[in-house]
């Protein structure tokens, strides 16, 4: 009898690390799952956030050519927030400013500077100040 | 009023606004060093504490400019830009020397 009573508490105790073990594999899948659709819905929202900032550098470049100053000035002012929040950007912003720069040379004889071009070159030379 | 991060310049990137029009500009601590101003028209800017280490200046117009205090600025530099006698110069730069390089 207590032979037989041994034999099912073995049996029971394999069964028992039998469920747990595939609990465990049954979890670590579910855990796996998860990690992969985070990590697809973060490349997902950081794909949109370009999008969204190549669509603010289009914009703002159209907007450089503006005859209104308010205008290009906003323009300016987009494209510097763009090379503070995105690094890998600030090199073709201050490329095209430089090119700006050079093509859209406005004499504007004794008088001060148009706030556009003072801002252009600020960027452009002191890019390390914050403001 | 900050704007947070401030613009981190790729490696290798220069100031290049040759034959650009900056009359009167604030440029003072600037940094120019490496930058192309060739036939830029810098009448009357404000280079004052603007870094020049290696910058082209042949054919800057830089009459009226005030170059007081801009630092790596050479003679030689100078005898390549256009200045004149309203010209504001650093104090380790003498007009005498700018005109015996243009000599």
């Amino acid at each position: 009898m207590e032979w037989w009573i041994a034999v099912s508490e073995l049996v029971r105790n394999f069964g028992l690390l039998g469920a747990a073990v595939i609990g465990l594999m049954l979890g670590g899948m579910r855990v796996v799952a998860a990690n992969r659709q985070a990590n697809a819905a973060f490349r997902q929202a950081e794909l949109a956030r370009r999008d969204h900032v190549a669509e603010l550098f289009n914009r703002a470049v159209g907007q450089l050519d503006d005859p209104k100053l308010q205008v290009r000035l906003g323009a300016i002012y987009t494209l510097r927030q763009i090379a503070r929040d995105f690094p890998d950007l600030a090199g073709a912003v201050l490329e095209l400013l430089n090119v700006y720069m050079r093509q859209n040379a406005v004499d504007y004889g004794d008088a001060a500077p148009s706030p556009d071009v003072q801002e252009i070159m600020r960027i452009l030379t002191r890019p390390g100040e914050e403001r | 009023m900050t704007g947070g991060p401030t613009i981190v310049r790729p490696p290798g990137f220069v100031v290049d606004i040759h034959g650009a029009f900056v009359r009167r500009v604030d440029l003072s601590n600037a940094d120019l060093a490496g930058a192309n101003l060739a036939g830029a028209d810098a009448t009357s800017a404000n280079f004052r504490g603007a870094n020049f280490k290696d910058a082209n200046l042949k054919g800057t117009i830089l009459r009226g400019a005030d170059l007081r205090g801009a630092r790596n600025l050479t003679r030689e530099q100078l005898a390549a830009a256009i200045i004149d006698e309203t010209t504001l110069l650093p104090d380790y730069l003498e007009r005498e020397d700018v005109a015996s390089v243009q000599r």
